[in-house]
């Protein structure tokens, strides 16, 4: 099954081959695009509903090894700015319930995990790497992307929010 | 004679250079005395106001380009009371295509709940005969997942199409019921 979302993120990668912005990179300084999936918890959660709250978006998968650290970073996040204004949503691009739900609590994680069941937001975001972290403003536009083991660095991304919900 | 598309890039331009003019606006304000201020910020608050109401125009217009009165069709949902149904999503087809699948937020039930009507697809058909099916899916009665179809065969004339998905309670039937009609 691994191997048929290896596939999956090499397909996106090459479908993009031949411009230089196919990567979730492109999407700097320009909306996000929304998007509606349903959580582990059972409710569906839409991006668009958080404007107006800095929302960082982490796509990741049980197989992919950088994830976990990745994740383990937005968790301390979560609880150091809960309280702040700062939404953290994960999307696991297998869209796999009960793996999803087994790797948040071996990682004891507390934020929502929404699942990509189909794929298309993944697409969307024109994905070629994970762990791949968007950070969104107020206003719902991306203004900061971090890919592979650059998306486990804490401070860059606290300095980041802090800048972000200081605008 | 200019035509709408014309017009339409011009709209831009012009939303583009109030923008501008704007920007301008800020930048000369920390050289103006106090009581400019005040001067300037109605002047501002006047041209956001202007900029406002051509975007909306440009809105109405574009909608019009692109979904023209004799080929339109609008379909909407509504929700009365809800009792017997707490909606999750709705897959619309047309004609045996997948042209909308959408899932609710809790919010977005809690407005449809309020009285709000949601505009769930906006496109174009040609005239003629045409099939819609809504399949809905939720929680039911007793908590139990819920999945429900409805359809409605319609005549597409010259003119716009509106047709209405209405989720109502049955008191009688203690069950939701799934309305297609069309507005006239």
């Amino acid at each position: 099954m691994h191997r048929r979302y290896f596939y999956l993120l090499a397909a996106l990668a090459l479908a993009g081959a031949g411009s230089v912005s196919a990567s979730p990179a492109r999407l700097l300084e320009a909306p996000a695009p929304d998007f509606a999936l349903r959580s582990l918890s059972g409710s569906n959660l839409r991006l668009s509903e958080y404007r107006s709250e800095v929302v960082i978006v982490n796509f990741w998968s049980r197989w992919c090894g950088k994830c976990a650290a990745a994740m383990s970073t937005l968790e301390s996040l979560q609880q150091q700015y809960a309280d702040a204004g700062v939404r953290i949503l994960g999307v696991a691009v297998e869209g796999k319930a009960e793996k999803a739900a087994a790797t948040m609590a071996e990682l004891g994680l507390s934020y929502p995990q929404l699942l990509d069941s189909t794929q298309q937001v993944s697409r969307d975001y024109d994905l070629s790497r994970l762990p791949a972290t968007l950070v969104i403003d107020r206003e719902g536009t991306v203004r900061f992307v971090y890919q592979g083991s650059d998306a486990a660095d804490a401070a860059a991304l606290a300095a980041n929010v802090n800048a972000l919900l200081a605008e | 004679m200019r035509n709408q598309k014309e017009v339409s890039d011009m709209i831009r331009k012009l939303l583009g250079g109030l923008a501008a003019v704007l920007l301008l606006h800020t930048a000369a304000a920390d050289t103006t005395t106090a009581a400019d201020m005040a001067a300037l910020d109605q002047r501002t608050q006047s041209l956001k106001q202007a900029v406002l109401d051509l975007n909306r125009e440009l809105f109405i217009l574009e909608e019009e380009l692109l979904y023209p009165a004799n080929t339109q069709v609008s379909v909407f949902v509504s929700m009365d009371v809800g009792e017997y149904f707490a909606l999750d999503s709705v897959e619309l087809t047309l004609d045996g295509k997948d042209v909308s699948n959408y899932l609710y937020t809790e919010r977005e039930v809690d407005a449809l709940y309020r009285g709000g009507v949601q505009q769930l697809y906006l496109g174009n058909l040609k005239v003629g005969e045409h099939e819609l099916v809504a399949v809905l899916t939720g929680e039911g009665p007793h908590n139990r997942d819920y999945r429900r179809g409805a359809s409605l065969s319609f005549e597409k004339s010259i003119g716009a199409k509106f047709v209405e998905l209405r989720i109502t309670d049955s008191e009688a039937k203690m069950q939701p019921e799934f309305v297609v009609r069309e507005w006239e």
